[in-house]
């Protein structure tokens, strides 16, 4: 795989380089444990969507793909076994993330891990997935039919084409942006990248909880993704050493 | 406009469906406009006499989901040239045995071939249905009495040929009041639907006009992603009886037989569909009964280009067996061979702009050469 070598380098230049602390933040907000914390804040809480619905169109049956023929094409999915599952968990329909042009002005190194937006039970996983700048994504089909993904997203523009199973395409995200995913055969079937300038991200784990870590102190504005569309917005000055508690209860 | 007083009872009955909490009831649509520009020409294939003509199309589907196994399913379609119809009015019950077996009943589309949602325009890969699915033959289904009885003379047959009047092979998108079960077993597909007529006398209308039902058993294999293969055979009685038949026989004695295996590939950014179909008809000749052949065909393919935009192509035709009239064995329609082909854009994921342009040749008649251009918009919501 020369390209990644390539990166794998060109990240380790960087890291020597440059030190920033930024560059100890795991992708997609897994902190790292060995950052010295003096000078920097973070910011915790717990999302609660209970009244969000769980019914959402995902779950729906694709009158398009499927429910007006029983053979051949894209029908034939539905002879197999194959539905959609039941609606994602919070940890993969929700983002926190912070807005500020300083965050914006970087350098940050990009993960050597590539994060994938797997096709699975005729679903994206996750269904939002957040990333820096540069960040190559993995689309793995993990069905056992085709998927065509596919964007037409001024951020990222790209077409996958058909693979089978266990097979995978990647894409790097080279220009920061929302970008919506689709499958050209099964058209229920949607995620969204958000394509950030910045590392300052987290998804939140089932129950809700998030922690944004390591944060410059700073006058930040708090965004909560959920699904398609930023669902609350809110502004927090943070403190050098401070822990900050902020709850979305949308 | 006429509507169909059946499909008006059911899209209510979707309607008003019980607020149970499981029940979920989803319209999606999709809606065409195009401008199109055919040959002067008398071939049945000309739009509007050759005149640039604008033109549009609508479909309106409805998903109600009763309950897990419990679906209600309809689609209207309308067109600047066609009434409000109801195409399809099922209800539909999956995964209602130990076995798997699905059941629906209302008015479907024949499990007949592998055309599936490429009918509707957003996923039609150009601008017509193949021929086989559009192109009226010469045979009708009813004929005007000989004397007292339904029989044709073969000049009648001979005189029909290439006028656009008689039956399709394959109706638009055979849809059919009736019964249908359906399922699958591992890399299997199965489906026996008995209907109200046979795949080429759907027509709008949906009455049955013989003593017989159609019946149409299809299975199909899929033995890597990507690939179907699939194969049916539909039999019954297909004219209306309308007179009576001498002797005997009744309409219901001249069957259509009709046998067909159809193609699916996929892989990257191609994609191939085809289908040939062979037919049969006995037809009750003024000077003996005859059975009339016909076998149908196409093939088609995309290829995506880069995003957005994609390239079609399809060939398509009918080849006609011989009747004989006056002591000859002739063709009993022009044989034809049409070739579309068409680029496609999408100019947002629910707006696609196509280009297609159709040349269709026919083997005599009184417009062989004829074509079609169209520039069509589709959006789907």
């Amino acid at each position: 795989m020369p390209k990644r070598t390539h990166r794998n380098q060109v990240t380790s230049v960087i890291l020597i380089h440059l030190a920033l602390p930024a560059l100890m933040i795991a992708q997609q907000g897994r902190t790292a444990e060995n950052v010295p914390t003096s000078s920097t804040a973070g910011i915790h809480g717990r999302i609660s969507l209970s009244k969000r619905d769980d019914t959402h169109p995902v779950s729906m049956r694709d009158p398009m793909s499927g429910m007006y023929t029983m053979h051949g094409g894209n029908g034939a999915s539905a002879l197999i076994g194959l539905s959609p599952g039941a609606p994602a968990k919070l940890s993969e329909r929700a983002v926190v993330y912070l807005e500020s042009d300083d965050l914006n002005q970087g350098p940050y190194a990009v993960s050597t891990k590539n994060p994938s937006l797997d096709q699975k039970n005729l679903q994206f996983h996750p269904q939002v997935l957040p990333i820096m700048v540069g960040t190559r994504v993995e689309f793995p089909n993990r069905d056992n039919l085709f998927h065509n993904v596919f964007s037409y997203s001024q951020a990222k523009e790209f077409d996958l084409g058909r693979y089978p199973k266990d097979d995978s395409r990647s894409v790097t995200f080279d220009r920061p942006g929302v970008v919506r995913v689709y499958c050209d055969i099964h058209s229920h079937m949607s995620a969204t990248i958000l394509v950030l300038k910045h590392p300052y991200f987290t998804s939140p784990d089932d129950s809700g909880v998030y922690v944004l870590s390591r944060i410059p102190p700073g006058k930040y504005r708090v965004v909560l993704w959920y699904d398609r569309d930023p669902a609350e917005r809110k502004n927090v000055e943070v403190k050098a050493g401070e822990d900050l508690q902020l709850d979305f209860t949308n | 406009m006429g509507m169909n007083r059946t499909g008006i009872i059911a899209l209510l009955c979707v309607a008003t469906l019980p607020p149970t909490t499981s029940a979920q009831v989803l319209f999606t649509g999709q809606t065409a406009a195009q401008f199109y520009k055919s040959a002067v020409t008398l071939s049945p294939r000309a739009v509007n006499s050759g005149r640039p003509s604008f033109g549009w199309d609508t479909q309106l589907f409805v998903d109600g989901e009763v309950s897990d196994h419990v679906t209600a399913l309809a689609y209207l379609r309308a067109t600047n040239t066609d009434p409000i119809t109801f195409d399809y009015v099922a209800i539909r019950l999956t995964d209602v045995t130990p076995l798997g077996l699905n059941f629906q009943a209302g008015k479907f589309d024949l499990p007949f071939g592998n055309l599936g949602d490429r009918r509707f325009p957003r996923k039609n890969l150009l601008y017509s249905l193949p021929s086989i699915y559009e192109y009226r033959m010469a045979l009708p289904d009813h004929f005007s009495p000989g004397g007292d009885y339904q029989v044709i003379p073969e000049r009648e047959i001979l005189a029909g040929a290439g006028q656009g009047r008689g039956m399709r092979l394959l109706d638009l998108g055979m849809y059919h009041p009736g019964a249908m079960v359906f399922g699958s077993a591992g890399i299997l597909e199965y489906a026996f639907a008995v209907t109200t007529g046979t795949v080429s006398t759907s027509s709008y209308t949906s009455d049955n006009y013989n003593s017989d039902l159609g019946k149409v058993a299809r299975l199909a294999i899929t033995p890597m992603t990507g690939l179907t293969i699939g194969s049916a055979y539909a039999w019954g009685a297909y004219m209306q009886a309308v007179y009576p038949i001498p002797g005997v026989e009744n309409v219901n004695t001249y069957a259509e037989r009709a046998a067909e295996v159809d193609l699916e590939f996929s892989r990257g950014y191609a994609v191939l569909y085809g289908e040939a179909v062979y037919s049969t008809f006995d037809v009750p000749i003024t000077t003996g009964d005859q059975t009339l052949k016909v076998l149908g065909y196409y093939v088609e393919g995309k290829y995506t280009i880069i995003p957005r935009l994609y390239a079609a192509l399809r060939v398509s035709g009918l080849t006609f067996g011989d009747v004989l009239a006056g002591g000859i064995q002739q063709p009993w329609d022009y044989n034809l061979v049409e070739w579309e082909g068409g680029i496609g854009y999408f100019i947002d994921r629910d707006v696609l702009l196509k280009a297609v342009r159709r040349e269709t040749r026919t083997h005599g008649g009184s417009g062989p050469k004829d074509n079609l251009t169209v520039l069509q918009l589709v959006v789907s919501y």
